[in-house]
């Protein structure tokens, strides 16, 4: 009566699975919950390490990001870059979750972190923004 | 990084849950059955398109709702195989369409904060909804509020609970704000001598048109003798009227006038007497009214902690054993462990649902997210309740895991809303 057998060892390994899966889940519940304390005051800042042609800038000065920061050479956003190579709205960087994206506005010359040419990407403690001719160096 | 793997794992656990079913379905019999399999197959088919879609497409969203939404019915349509293929196999047709109706909720729905302006649509929607079944409907089951039309038979008081809530979330969402003034209130001009004189806060005005109409809505339930979508009807009003207003006090005038209600229509009507003389003492009436609930406590005794096995207990004695049972039959033959884990799994689902409205960005959506969580909520406790005598019988169904078109679809429309809702949040 081998089905038999197999239809025992079949019943246990249903509830067992059943019971890993809400194992698991209310794991990933528990660590959810622990984001939820952590999310609500991230704040990241962005030295100058290069200025470029921007004559705002000071090499070494730091500017803090509370929750979205708009750059680009047109007045209205809150970094304003006066470089020609920057578009009027050239990127922005905000907040998602636990996390700081950085994305680039469709700008003529592009965004780069780390020296490649992103669009959309998130931000880790120590990267290099390179907008026009400034660099900037994200601390965490 | 861990969050994607917990949910790669969670996902395949799901998929090897449904494939472990079906196949010990298949084995039950003397010979392999093949459409089981292929049922299994199909169900995980499904699970992994509409997963896709939604992490493909709509990444900000909850992930975790259509998991265990998904667990739910794989339990529900296993259990239905084995009671009755033909029914399993429209159960599944009805989940596909769930599914679908989900994504092309999450899809099309562009600004749900835009919705609050149909107050009024909602409120004439309710009404004719809940009326529905008193004027039309045909008695099936001893509740009056099912309508006909050719070979489908639905509820339309299913479809009034979506629609009340949407006007309640309209109706609430300005209180205690600056913009209740520009609202227009019917009972303004009437009210504004009466409460003046008494010197009463403004707040009470808004408060009292979302009153009468629950009491209309409650009152057609009770007419109707769906006593289970009343109570639901009462939960879900009670807990909005909670979160928009704050004030605990409301909520016991609530449970006060309630019990008010509910005695009165203990001494009114002869169904709401019969149905809490079997709750007392269900084994006096085993052969007769309390049949229902007596089979249903033997078939879950009778399954012990882990079950008789797949296609090894007796649901089939359990009287309505596909719609307001089927928690019974899934304690029989899963075991009383798995009955747990279904409760368990209700709770993660709703703290999901709640997750979603503590995120929300403005009152309606909030308000709208913790209206649809109550509703999914309360319907599984009510008639877990009742199934195990906890609670006098209601004939409600189990959501999502009970066989039922109109249920299955209503209960993806709110998940795909609040799912939504979820998105906009953080």
């Amino acid at each position: 009566m081998e089905l038999a057998n197999l239809g025992l060892v079949l019943k246990f390994a249903i509830i067992v699975i059943i019971y890993l899966i809400i194992f698991f889940a209310l794991r990933i519940m528990y660590k959810d919950i622990r984001n939820i304390g952590k999310r609500t005051n991230r704040t990241i800042g962005l030295e100058i390490i290069k200025k470029g042609d921007n004559s705002i800038l000071r090499n070494g000065a730091l500017i803090p990001i509370t929750n979205e920061l708009t750059i680009g050479r047109n007045e209205n956003n809150i970094l304003v870059l006066n470089d020609l190579y920057v578009s009027s709205f050239h990127a922005k960087i905000y907040l998602k979750n636990t996390d700081y994206i950085i994305e680039d506005n469709k700008s003529t010359n592009g965004t780069f972190v780390n020296d490649k040419r992103i669009l959309k990407t998130i931000l880790k403690n120590g990267d290099e923004i390179k907008i026009g001719t400034a660099l900037f160096k994200v601390i965490g | 990084m861990n969050d994607i793997k917990d949910e790669r794992k969670l996902l395949v656990f799901t998929y090897l849950l449904c494939i472990m079913c079906f196949f010990n379905i298949s084995i039950v019999g003397n010979i392999i059955d093949r459409s089981a399999l292929i049922l299994g197959i199909v169900m995980c088919v499904i699970i992994s398109y509409s997963y896709i879609i939604i992490k493909r497409f709509f990444p900000d969203g909850d992930k975790y709702i259509l998991v265990f939404s998904s667990i739910l019915n794989i339990i529900g349509i296993v259990e239905l195989y084995r009671l009755n293929q033909l029914l399993a196999i429209k159960q599944t047709l009805w989940y596909t369409l769930g599914n679908a109706i989900f994504i092309i909720i999450v899809i099309v729905v562009s600004d749900l904060k835009a919705f609050n302006r149909y107050k009024y649509l909602y409120l004439i929607l309710t009404i004719v909804l809940m009326a529905l079944g008193t004027f039309w409907g045909k008695e099936i089951g001893g509740a009056k509020n099912w309508i006909r039309i050719g070979a489908l038979s639905f509820q339309p008081s299913e479809f009034g609970k979506i629609t009340l809530i949407a006007y309640l979330a309209s109706a609430l969402e300005d209180y205690g704000t600056q913009k209740q003034s520009r609202k227009f209130s019917i009972f303004d001009s009437v009210f504004d001598k009466y409460l003046k004189k008494y010197d009463i806060h403004e707040s009470y005005k808004s408060l009292i048109e979302p009153a009468l109409v629950v009491m209309v809505c409650l009152g057609f339930m009770v007419l109707q003798k769906d006593l289970g979508s009343a109570l639901i009807i009462f939960a879900i009003s009670a807990t909005m009227l909670y979160i928009a207003t704050s004030k605990f006090k409301y909520v016991i005038t609530c449970i006060i006038l309630f019990a008010i209600g509910s005695v009165i229509s203990y001494c009114m009507f002869s169904h709401v007497r019969i149905r809490i003389k079997i709750w007392l003492d269900p084994w006096k009436y085993a052969y007769s009214q309390g049949s229902q609930i007596v089979q249903s406590l033997i078939a879950i005794v009778s399954g012990g902690l882990f079950g008789s096995g797949l296609g090894l207990g007796k649901p089939w004695l359990i009287p309505v054993v596909t719609t307001d049972f089927i928690y019974a039959a899934i304690c029989e033959e899963f075991g009383i462990l798995v009955g747990i884990a279904v409760i368990i799994l209700y709770f993660l689902l709703f703290y999901r649902l709640m997750r979603a409205a503590v995120s929300a960005k403005d009152n309606f959506s909030r308000l709208l997210a913790v209206g649809y969580s109550t509703m999914i909520a309360s319907q599984a406790l009510v008639i877990i309740g009742g199934v195990t005598g906890a609670v006098p019988l209601t004939g409600i169904t189990l959501p999502l895991v009970s066989y039922g078109g109109s249920s299955l679809v209503i209960t993806y429309f709110s998940l795909g809303i609040v799912q939504k809702i979820s998105e906009e949040g953080i």
